[in-house]
């Protein structure tokens, strides 16, 4: 049987597809939000320039990720409290990210040249929380690549539908070229197939083909909660935690992180 | 009309993804929101109607490696399952007579273990966590072992096939009727 992330040691986890709309930050504000709730530390990384993470939790008027890259560029090494929104909830800090135009103020060549710094940061961070977990950006440029590098496992959120599942193809073939980069071992560690529904042969047929799969997969229901619990600026665990929802979201926390 | 490229896409994608994704003995979970209504289907006590390990009767194989090689005569073998929400007793219950050096005798072997289970796609896993089993020889305790949660969790294959419900572990193969026998 697999085992959990925390058995393995491993604290430093990044939500990944290259296709957009899976539910990559939605996946993180309740996985982060529900290990924060059972008294673990964790720490959230809005990696995405869209800063959507930022904008659910409140990011404040502070530095951001993209300064920190700017920082580590610089060959400073930054106070890390200057970049972090301190307890957005309980046990559960941010570092936000709020430079829409990022790809533009920082080229390729820089966020390769920074990301060993980055992911000795996020190393030393380990420290001080039991989690930290990563929203990454839905693309596969040199951001991706470095938030990719400095984790040590990935989790990805697809959708019943072929352009998500390529997507996964994708980062797959990512994680194994940032594992050669980064000179550790990433894990691709489990999938999450959001927005599920029953009896919709679609659906119906991707259970099938991914049945077969001995990797850890789980479902997130269709839930009107989700959606309506965001736009509140909500966690599933405030608005709706006895929901399906709630209860998809709590048996991931218990068998892909805890147990 | 444009010939539907998905289906052909998604295979191609898929035999991909099959060399690439990692096997680390995860298994596909459906959400709660449906899995209830599965769980369901389990509820209530199943009796083992035909048990196979490799082909061979259970009770045969039983013998084979409970009796170290020794006949069992006039076998009879009962197991029963009894599904309940959040955990399953399984209930096994083999007798018959064996030769001793002092002479013929009954013997009977009884294991009753509660198993917390997880219902995923086609699969059920699996964890003992607590029973005892109890081997007696003319009637008189002969040997009796209580055991706990080890941790270990297994998975077992399982479909309904008509009013029958199948597990298949491996070689181990059972087919399970609702009800008592």
């Amino acid at each position: 049987m697999s085992e959990s992330l925390k058995s393995l040691g491993l604290g430093i986890v990044a939500v990944a597809n290259q296709k957009g709309g899976v539910g990559k930050t939605t996946t993180v504000i309740e996985i982060a939000s529900g290990l924060a709730r059972t008294g673990e530390k964790v720490l959230v990384v809005d990696g995405d320039p869209q800063g959507n993470l930022s904008l659910f939790f409140g990011a404040g008027e502070g530095h951001d990720f993209g300064d920190l890259l700017g920082a580590l560029l610089s060959g400073d090494v930054p106070n890390i409290e200057d970049f972090l929104v301190r307890r957005v909830r309980k046990g559960l800090d941010l570092l936000p990210g709020k430079h829409r135009l990022l790809r533009r103020e920082r080229s390729e060549e820089d966020m390769l040249k920074v990301a060993p710094a980055f992911a000795d940061l996020l190393l030393g961070l380990k420290k001080r929380y039991d989690w930290i977990l990563i929203d990454c950006s839905p693309s596969n440029g040199a951001l991706e690549r470095l938030l990719v590098r400095a984790c040590e496992a990935v989790i990805v959120p697809l959708e019943f539908q072929l352009f998500s599942v390529a997507g996964l193809q994708s980062i797959l073939d990512d994680v194994v070229a940032c594992t050669a980069e980064a000179g550790h071992g990433i894990r691709v560690h489990a999938l999450i197939f959001t927005k599920a529904e029953n009896r919709v042969a679609r659906v119906e047929s991707y259970r099938e083909v991914f049945s077969a799969f001995r990797i850890p997969i789980f479902e997130i229901c269709k839930s009107e909660y989700i959606p309506r619990s965001l736009e509140r600026s909500r966690t599933i665990w405030e608005s709706g935690p006895s929901s399906f929802a709630a209860r998809d979201y709590t048996k991931i926390i218990e068998k892909v992180f805890l147990e | 009309m444009a010939k539907n490229r998905i289906p052909d896409e998604r295979d191609r994608l898929v035999a991909s993804l099959a060399a690439s994704l990692p096997n680390s003995g995860g298994d596909y979970q459906v959400s709660s929101a449906f899995s209830s209504s599965a769980r369901r289907r389990f509820l209530g006590v199943w009796t083992v109607v035909e048990h196979t390990v490799d082909g061979q009767a259970f009770v045969e194989s039983f013998a084979a490696s409970a009796l170290h090689g020794a006949t069992l005569m006039e076998p009879s073998y009962s197991a029963t399952y009894d599904f309940r929400e959040a955990i399953c007793v399984k209930r096994v219950l083999v007798s018959g007579l064996i030769d001793l050096e002092d002479g013929r005798t009954e013997y009977s072997y009884r294991m009753s273990v509660a198993i917390s289970w997880e219902l995923g796609r086609g699969s059920l896993t699996v964890r003992p966590e607590l029973g005892y089993q109890t081997t007696s020889l003319g009637g008189k305790p002969a040997a009796v072992k209580e055991f706990g949660s080890s941790g270990e969790k297994n998975r077992i294959r399982c479909r309904f096939d008509g009013e029958f419900l199948i597990l298949e572990e491996a070689q181990d193969v059972k087919r399970l009727k609702r009800g008592i026998e």
